[in-house]
């Protein structure tokens, strides 16, 4: 019982990218453009620490202990560990990694704080993005 | 030495050992986060050596500065709009282009037009006046051998 317990949560956070994911393809059905982008850049972002804590087994208090010490928040660091590990594993992949995480979260960001229009294609582009994110990342941390 | 100088001393090396590489930095304020673009696209995507000098620097200074770094190339929605430093700026694509077709600009270009098209011939010193001759009442003027010689611009 208490095992089954732990492992659900510990899954809490695949199971909210899931959920993040699944948001994203109802959202942009509804036409909900920046809400998409959203839910698929959240998507990602929980699934980088669904990989952080189930696969490299990072530990969650030292995680946000170091997050406090950094200046630019939990995204940035679960980023570059989980960059870190990649570029030993796959390089390509890490090149990859690196360029179109940040240009999704500028993508997040313009959406969420700024008025420019989110188009469909671009709504459409942010859940395609974030699979491609989650299955790069599904491969290379099995 | 701060996280730029950092970069700009780093990415000098870089540039010096990739002459035909055009290296732009700049900071995304939108994200936090330092842009360095390598151009043209091709070495970017194709330069495994270009590749080993720039993702151990990225590694390293996300480490030692704990900031955001990202490499990027002509293809990416993050551009460098408000470039900081460059190196190598003369390394334009125009540049590389004409280095690569400048040889064939200075040889004349030899090639045999044919001699017949469909619907009609070839004629040689021909106005627009022949266009309207039908071509067996043009004899001696219609030339069936003649090699052409062009030369590049």
């Amino acid at each position: 019982m208490c095992i089954i317990v732990l492992n659900y949560l510990m899954s809490q956070f695949l199971e909210k990218s899931n959920q993040s994911l699944d948001s994203a393809k109802y959202l942009v059905k509804q036409q909900y453009y920046s809400s998409t982008v959203n839910r698929s850049y959240y998507a990602c972002f929980q699934f980088l620490m669904h990989i952080l804590f189930e696969k490299l087994k990072k530990d969650q208090a030292e995680f946000y202990n170091e997050v406090l010490q950094r200046p630019n928040g939990t995204h940035t660091w679960a980023s570059k560990l989980i960059g870190n590990e990649l570029a030993r594993q796959n390089i390509e992949d890490y090149k990859w990694f690196q360029r179109v995480l940040p240009e999704f979260r500028e993508k997040r960001v313009k959406a969420d704080y700024y008025p420019a229009v989110i188009s469909p294609d671009e709504g459409e582009l942010s859940i395609t993005r974030a699979e491609s994110i989650i299955n790069m990342l599904k491969v290379n941390f099995k | 030495m701060t996280s730029v100088e950092f970069l700009k001393s780093e990415l000098q090396i870089i540039a010096h050992k990739f002459p035909n590489v055009h290296i732009k930095y700049g900071y995304n304020n939108i994200i936090e986060t330092h842009v360095i673009e390598l151009l043209p696209l091709i070495e970017y995507t194709n330069n495994v050596e270009l590749d080993r000098a720039w993702v151990p620097l990225s590694l390293q200074f996300m480490e030692t500065f704990n900031e955001d770094v990202t490499f990027i190339s002509s293809d990416s929605s993050l551009s460098v709009s408000n470039v900081i430093f460059e190196f190598n700026a003369s390394c334009t694509d125009e540049k590389i282009f004409t280095e690569i077709y400048a040889a064939l600009t200075n040889e004349p270009i030899c090639y045999t037009f044919p001699v017949s098209m469909q619907g009609g011939h070839l004629i040689q010193n021909s106005n627009i006046d022949y266009l309207n001759t039908p071509v067996e009442n043009l004899g001696d003027e219609v030339d069936y051998t003649t090699s052409y010689l062009a030369a590049a611009a």
